[in-house]
């Protein structure tokens, strides 16, 4: 089986340890099986097809070189998300699938308008940014659309850096969890990050992925169903990938 | 002065009745309740160098340290890791009679980036080195741009001040465009730039007086040091030896001798044939310092971000025993909270260096090995706890390990190795 994954402007987005996901994309393919082919399209360049797209966050002026050049690719997007393709956006890419977003400087700008989102300049409650360990656990809603392998964990671990505070706007965009440690999306809501049709977007950096592989595997579970109507795929963990998700739990009471 | 009878009654204390070195408390309290006194004391300073950037601080201000003392001049310096204003403040009140006199005319101090347009604020330096600007504790910091925005501030507030800077980094470059005085822009000869990514952003120059001085024919040692050509000022060639590990280790070198030059041609020193000779200069506390125990030496080389761990994992290419490494992750404040930078090190350079033994530890000690698992290394031990691996690493009897440590784990581990053998204390240096 094979799966094409398409790095998104992986030139300016791409900060906190972004690239931990691509690797955990291709460790977790290849040994389920998977012939992962990975390409990245940049900042003017035409997007390539794929199975599963990946946007990762930046810093505020590359967020702004970035949003310029996606609305341009507003039909190409909408038209992939229409046919069930998997999108993981983290940080900024996450902010950039919502209606607008106020970077550090209070500057409006507007985003694709996919999820019904916004995401406004830090508010009094937290001093500047969000930042630090988070532990969300997942909706049973969550879990179900994407049949996570919830024997695995039923929570998702990360680290958090983000100043712009996200509000959920309407049922479309439901949050993958309750947030039991951090703050995620914003400072007051106590939900982390959005799921809508095959698109996951998540606050979660440090990496996501490799630390929740049990999301690893429903991604890619999902981009082989939504390409071969004949898919039998095994959930398989390593033992550090079980440590590594564990200590960040320990450490929250857990 | 009352406040200084005051701080330095509580650094003899801290000596005396605790093991603590007194670096920052005193400095704290300084900074935090008698400004006028720090502002004072700074202003008894009559020349300044400063050290700022995200990697190199401590060996660069080190390095011109060392030819200061080789010179004879007498000058005060804040202890490596005590970069903060505090760190300077402590050192001032330290150095000073209780009137606030203080006997040197020179002050070489590293400075972390925030700091600068702070101290910047207050008293004018002749001359500022600028080493790089890369990815390193974000959690603290937010954005790398940030880093920038206070480095330019930092040097505007300084008043022209002479500027030594790293050519090769884009962002550091630019920063030539704020002082009107001479400009050292140094830079490698390009070959050299393959393991180092900076982060680049055109920058278009406005600055008039600029020398550029060139790093050319970097040989790597075997036992890691370095010797090179740097090209400056009149088609001068100099040749420079360093036990510093690492061709990165030349730009901090050039800096140092370059940095020492200006202060000869501004007349605090006095020697007539002045020794610029770096090949007795002994790498400082976690920056390629070796300690010995038993047979087996350690090499101790400071991984902290991406870029400098690549730079450190390129370097031991040059290494033809590969035995055994020993990578320590922690995340406690001084390590950056945020260990997701592992994922943007270039581990295929340690793959592709088949080490005989690979060990790992420190607080996030499963992320690491994660790290490595999906790099398809094998790893031979992983504990959170250092001490186990250390003892299993001392029975192996091996001639050299290479310890890569983030900033606390490389604190720990150098009091572990005291208990074997008698390391200095950090401060002491």
């Amino acid at each position: 089986m094979n799966l094409k994954l398409n790095h998104l402007y992986s030139q300016n987005l791409n900060i906190y340890g972004d690239l931990g996901n691509i690797i955990a994309f291709k460790y977790k393919a290849e040994k389920a099986g998977i012939n992962l082919y990975v390409s990245h399209t940049e900042i003017g360049e035409e997007i390539s097809e794929a199975d599963i797209y990946f946007i990762g966050g930046g810093q505020d002026q590359d967020q702004i070189l970035v949003y310029e050049d996606l609305l341009r690719h507003k039909g190409f997007i909408l038209n992939e998300v229409e046919k069930g393709k998997v999108f993981l956006l983290i940080c900024g890419g996450y902010q950039l699938f919502g209606k607008y977003f106020v970077d550090g400087e209070g500057n409006a700008l507007k985003g694709l308008s996919i999820l019904d989102l916004e995401t406004n300049s830090p508010d009094s409650k937290v001093s500047s940014r969000c930042i630090g360990n988070i532990v969300a656990q997942l909706n049973s809603g969550f879990i179900k659309h994407w049949d996570v392998d919830a024997s695995f964990s039923k929570y998702i671990v990360g680290f958090e850096n983000h100043g712009g505070q996200t509000k959920l706007l309407t049922d479309q965009v439901k949050p993958i969890g309750e947030v039991i440690k951090g703050f995620g999306n914003n400072s007051t809501d106590k939900v982390e990050g959005c799921f809508y049709k095959n698109i996951i977007g998540s606050y979660m950096h440090g990496s996501f992925l490799p630390k929740n592989p049990h999301i690893t595997n429903a991604i890619l579970k999902k981009a082989l169903l939504q390409k071969y109507n004949d898919v039998t795929f095994e959930n398989l963990y390593e033992g550090e990938e079980k440590k590594a998700h564990q200590l960040i739990l320990m450490r929250s009471g857990f | 002065m009352l406040s200084l009878i005051i701080v330095k009654a509580v650094l003899i204390c801290i000596r005396t009745f605790t093991k603590y070195s007194g670096t920052a408390l005193p400095g704290l309290i300084v900074e935090t309740y008698f400004p006028k006194t720090f502002e004072k004391l700074l202003r008894n300073i009559k020349h300044m160098v400063l050290v700022t950037g995200t990697n190199g601080k401590t060996t660069t201000s080190r390095m011109l340290c060392h030819l200061l003392k080789k010179n004879n001049v007498g000058f005060i310096s804040n202890p490596s890791g005590s970069n903060l204003l505090r760190g300077i403040a402590s050192t001032l009140a330290e150095n000073s009679d209780i009137a606030g006199n203080i006997k040197t005319n020179l002050a070489v101090f590293e400075i972390e980036e925030a700091s600068l347009p702070k101290l910047t604020g207050i008293i004018r330096p002749d001359i500022i080195i600028v080493t790089n600007i890369f990815r390193d504790q974000l959690d603290a910091y937010g954005e790398i741009d940030k880093t920038y925005q206070y480095l330019k501030e930092g040097i505007e507030k300084s008043d022209n001040p002479r500027l030594i800077l790293n050519a090769d980094d884009e962002r550091v470059r630019s920063l030539r465009n704020f002082s009107k005085n001479e400009v050292d822009l140094i830079s490698f000869e390009k070959a050299y730039l393959r393991h180092i990514k900076f982060e680049n952003r055109e920058s278009k120059n406005t600055a008039t007086n600029i020398k550029a001085c060139e790093i050319r024919n970097v040989e790597v040692h075997k036992d890691l040091g370095i010797s090179f050509d740097l090209s400056y000022g009149e088609g001068k060639i100099k040749k420079i030896a360093t036990l510093s590990p690492g061709f990165h280790n030349a730009f901090n070198a050039s800096a140092a001798i370059i940095s020492f030059d200006s202060l000869s041609k501004l007349g605090v020193v006095k020697a007539n044939k002045p020794d610029t000779s770096l090949s007795d200069f002994k790498p400082p506390f976690g920056r390629g310092e070796i300690i010995k125990v038993g047979n087996t030496k350690f090499q101790i080389l400071l991984f902290k971000n991406p870029a400098g761990a690549n730079l450190n994992l390129h370097l031991l290419e040059s290494v033809q025993k590969r035995e055994a490494v020993f990578l320590i992750l922690n995340d406690n404040t001084a390590d950056g909270k945020d260990v997701s930078w592992i994922w943007d090190c270039d581990f295929t350079l340690l793959k592709n260096l088949n080490f005989k033994n690979v060990y790992i530890s420190g607080t996030r000690a499963f992320d690491l090995a994660l790290r490595l698992k999906y790099e398809g290394i094998e790893v031979s031990q992983v504990d959170g706890n250092a001490h186990k691996i250390l003892d299993l690493i001392l029975k192996e009897n091996f001639d050299m390990v290479y310890v890569l440590p983030t900033y606390t784990a490389m604190l720990s581990v150098r009091g572990l190795l005291s208990q074997h053998t008698g390391v200095k204390e950090i401060w002491k240096h």
